[in-house]
């Protein structure tokens, strides 16, 4: 943990621009920009502080970023990007992705991300990720060059995998179900309270409503007049505080988001491993038929039903040097293989540890978050509701002395 | 010629019953009264209301002012309770039953503790009967609530509560607002039927239900206000208070129907949130079960446990600014429609004033020509007749200043209880308000140690 880049560096995405350019239809687009801005940290320094680099990426480069790390770093549970497209939005939520406040909400979220990257202590070190934050000028090129898409695995193979994949490992196959119960309690919890935000919206609103009546009904009257007149200023400053309280509400929306995105990159290394088990049991498998028909060669015996031998048995056999010749290849392809297997079980074993591992890193994250979130969300309330009591008691002092 | 007497109900009224003649006894009396309470002469009122069983209302300014008196001071002591509905009969002819307590210290009562058995249709008998002898006069007298309760609300307020439960709990309500309302008139207390009312064990139905039948009593409405309407009344109103009061309730109106308006779209809001809330709840409990830590499995449960609590507030806060709010607001919508209707009243006032005088005046003019013509028993006639409409535009104005005069009062002792009701009303609503933040406060800083107990 001491060698994290975060604890060496000052990173923060400070602004965001709109700009306009060409895509690579030679087509004009509207994007946003944002400010990387890296310091060093300096440890014992007299109030000196280091210079300020920064350089403007946009959200693709973001994903590129991502997608890099994901490919190379299959092991680990990478952080995942604020969403690309505003979801889960409520009434007054702008499902624009040029709209102010989701640009707002994006730009913290990718602060977030690079922060996240930059605390973990394998992906900090990445050469890649560091020249994200610091180089300007050829850095997509730089990590074409690194040929990840050829490793990428397709989708397909993936998926084939899954399906077929008869050994693996109980506690992949656990967190494959943690992550999809994950994804859709998040996704339903998440549309439920865009709803009770947009309904909360509606209730201080229609205080707004009662703050103009009052004052209206102020000015026809003697006795109460100046007693409606402050509840209904009170009334006002009640409607207009649920902007900000739903403003700070939809931050713990944001980290919810987060955790939902998160399963995602749970699911990719659980994916990973039936892959990687998927390919050893397949090299087994093949290493197995191998030395079977070696021994099928040099006993003459068939032991089990092959092609081979059928084909052998209806078109003659070969001769003793011919199957010499063959008993060689094979004995070769046997040594192979062997090799072959024990690398890739040393490979999978290395996986499944380091996999492991990055995930009970995770999950104690996770807790912690959790926890700080609830925290301030429980706290949040409360400050809202002893607001509340302000306003309620004001106006209340206001009628009482009429 | 003239307008026709027999189609004027209340030109009869004020004719047969003489306002201010400190000769005529008292109508009060010690005893309850009977079922058949003391007539005024039938001959003179139109068919439809039998006057049986209208008690000529009571009027006499000496015990008025005793009974203000009593009215304002610690004197004035009479509480009334509307509970226990009960459903009585089956089928179409059910009905429901209210008991109407009542508490009182005030002599003209038997008891200090009494309670009978009334159904609505009680109520808006009393209405009816109260609203016939005393509108008229100016007395702002409270209407009963309605029928078919304007503006209700498609919300139902109460989970537990089926839509038949709610309404008779509201009717329960507002009928006690209704009879509370009433008897904190002073002159409206006097009366024989409202005592009967509270008092008598059995009220008679057939007497209430055929003279003064709800169909009675609308066509009888009706035509007053097609008369009113019909009449271009371009009053010259000397009085500059009455056309400021009557614009100030036209604002007034206006204004309560938004707050009410608002008050409507508020419970409706609630609602909603409500049930998004216990959908909320349910979610984070799921959350909490795909957990596996027990820390953080247990503080997502108990969240949702905070948000289900949150779900009740929210129904009880609904069911707060429905009956504390928003109810009391439609009182006073149709209050404001009675105040308005005695405006009315003294602006028909008026207008017999001026048709009498303009009648006198072509008697007058008729006798001169008379008197040129030489016809001596024609001639007498017409003085009598003379003689006689003197009398009635005497009479039309002291009735005149008399409903101004009523009507100032009333109106004075209408805003006093206004303002007081209103300011009682806001100030529990807000209360209500504030104690449901406060119980929020509980159950947030009841979660916080969980939340701070996740490892």
């Amino acid at each position: 943990m001491e060698d994290c880049l975060a604890k060496k560096m000052e990173i923060t995405v400070s602004e965001a621009e709109k700009r306009t350019g060409r895509n690579a239809m030679n087509m004009q687009e509207t994007y946003t920009a944002y400010l990387i801005e890296t310091r060093a940290v300096e440890s014992q320094s007299e109030g000196q502080c280091a210079p300020v680099d920064s350089l403007w990426r946009r959200y693709s480069e973001f994903e590129l970023l991502r997608n890099y790390l994901s490919v190379t770093y299959p092991h680990i549970v990478v952080p995942p990007l604020p969403e690309k497209r505003a979801d889960f939005v409520w009434h007054k939520l702008s499902a624009d992705n040029m709209d102010p406040d989701f640009v707002e909400r994006r730009r913290i979220g990718l602060e977030n991300f690079l922060l996240r990257v930059a605390s973990h202590p394998v992906l900090c070190q990445d050469k890649i990720f560091y020249s994200f934050l610091t180089q300007e000028g050829g850095w997509k090129e730089m990590v074409n060059e690194t040929g990840f898409q050829l490793k990428a695995d397709s989708r397909l193979k993936a998926l084939n995998a899954t399906f077929r994949v008869k050994n693996p490992d109980k506690r992949f196959t656990e967190l494959k179900h943690y992550s999809d119960e994950l994804q859709s309690v998040i996704s339903h919890l998440l549309r439920v309270r865009a709803r009770v935000a947009d309904r909360l919206y509606g209730v201080y609103k229609v205080h707004g409503n009662y703050g103009r009546v009052f004052s209206e009904w102020s000015a026809i009257e003697k006795e109460m007049g100046d007693g409606l007149q402050s509840a209904g200023h009170h009334m006002d400053v009640y409607a207009a505080s649920i902007d900000d309280i739903l403003e700070e509400e939809e931050h713990y929306a944001d980290q919810l988001k987060e955790y939902l995105f998160y399963a995602e990159a749970l699911r990719a290394v659980c994916r990973k491993h039936e892959l990687m088990q998927y390919d050893l049991e397949m090299a087994a498998q093949d290493l197995t038929s191998k030395k079977q028909q070696c021994e099928e060669l040099a006993t003459g015996t068939v032991r089990t039903f092959s092609l081979k031998g059928m084909t052998s048995k209806l078109f003659g056999q070969e001769n003793p040097e011919q199957r010499e010749a063959k008993i060689k290849v094979l004995e070769e392809q046997i040594q192979e293989g062997e090799e072959q297997l024990k690398s890739k079980n040393l490979e999978s074993g290395d996986f499944v540890k380091s996999a492991w591992a990055d995930i009970e890193r995770f999950k104690e994250q996770k807790n912690h978050d959790l926890k700080e979130a609830l925290i301030s969300y429980a706290v949040m309330q409360i400050s809202m509701c002893k607001k509340g009591i302000q306003v309620w008691t004001n106006a209340k002092e206001c009628f009482s002395k009429m | 010629m003239l307008d026709d007497d027999r189609e004027d109900l209340f030109a009869e009224a004020t004719e047969e019953v003489s306002l201010d003649s400190p000769e005529r006894d008292p109508i009060l009396s010690p005893e309850p009264a009977s079922a058949i309470t003391p007539v005024t002469p039938t001959t003179l009122v139109a068919p439809r209301m039998e006057s049986k069983s209208v008690t000529a209302p009571v009027i006499f300014d000496r015990s008025r002012e005793e009974i203000e008196e009593e009215a304002n001071g610690d004197l004035f002591d009479i509480e009334i309770n509307v509970s226990d509905p009960e459903k009585v009969g089956d089928g179409m002819n059910a009905y429901m039953a209210y008991r109407v307590t009542t508490k009182t210290s005030l002599s003209m009562f038997h008891k200090n503790e009494f309670s009978v058995k009334r159904r609505f249709s009680d109520f808006l008998g009393l209405h009816s009967k109260l609203a016939t002898k005393y509108m008229h006069m100016g007395y702002i007298v409270p209407p009963a609530p309605e029928k078919s309760i304007v503006g209700m609300t498609k919300v139902k307020v109460g989970k537990e509560d089926s839509s038949s439960t709610e309404f008779v709990e509201k009717r329960r309500a507002a009928l006690e607002r209704y009879l509370q309302r009433t008897v904190k008139h002073p002159t409206l207390l006097q009366d024989p039927d409202l005592r009967q009312f509270l008092e008598s064990s059995e009220l008679p139905r057939a007497v209430n239900t055929q003279a003064l039948s709800g169909a009675g009593i609308l066509r009888m409405v009706n035509k007053a206000a097609d008369a009113v309407n019909k009449m271009t009344i371009k009053m010259n109103e000397s009085d500059a208070w009455f056309e400021e009061k009557q614009q100030q309730f036209e604002n007034l109106d206006q204004q309560l129907r938004k707050l009410h308006a608002s008050v409507e779209a508020l419970v409706c809001h609630r609602k909603e949130l409500s049930a998004n809330t216990a959908a909320f709840a349910k979610s984070a409990a799921m959350l909490g079960n795909s957990e596996d830590h027990t820390a953080l499995s247990r503080a997502l449960s108990q969240l949702a446990e905070v948000e289900e609590k949150i779900d009740q507030l929210h129904q009880e806060q609904a069911f707060a600014d429905f009956y504390v709010f928003s109810e009391v607001l439609s009182d006073y919508i149709r209050l404001i429609a009675a105040v308005k209707g005695v405006f009315d009243h003294r602006m028909k006032c008026w207008q017999k004033w001026q048709d009498a005088q303009v009648t006198l005046q072509k008697k007058r003019e008729a006798e001169a020509k008379l008197q040129l013509a030489n016809k001596p028993d024609k001639l007498q006639q017409a003085k009598d007749e003379i003689k006689e409409w003197e009398t009635k535009v005497q009479q039309g104005e002291k009735d005149f200043e008399q409903i101004s005069k009523t009507i100032r009062k009333e109106v004075g002792r209408f805003e006093k209880e206004r303002v007081k009701d209103f300011k009682t009303v806001i100030i529990e609503y807000l209360e209500s308000l504030v104690q449901t933040q406060q119980q929020l406060i509980k159950y947030w800083e009841a979660f916080l140690p969980e939340a701070k107990a996740i490892a």
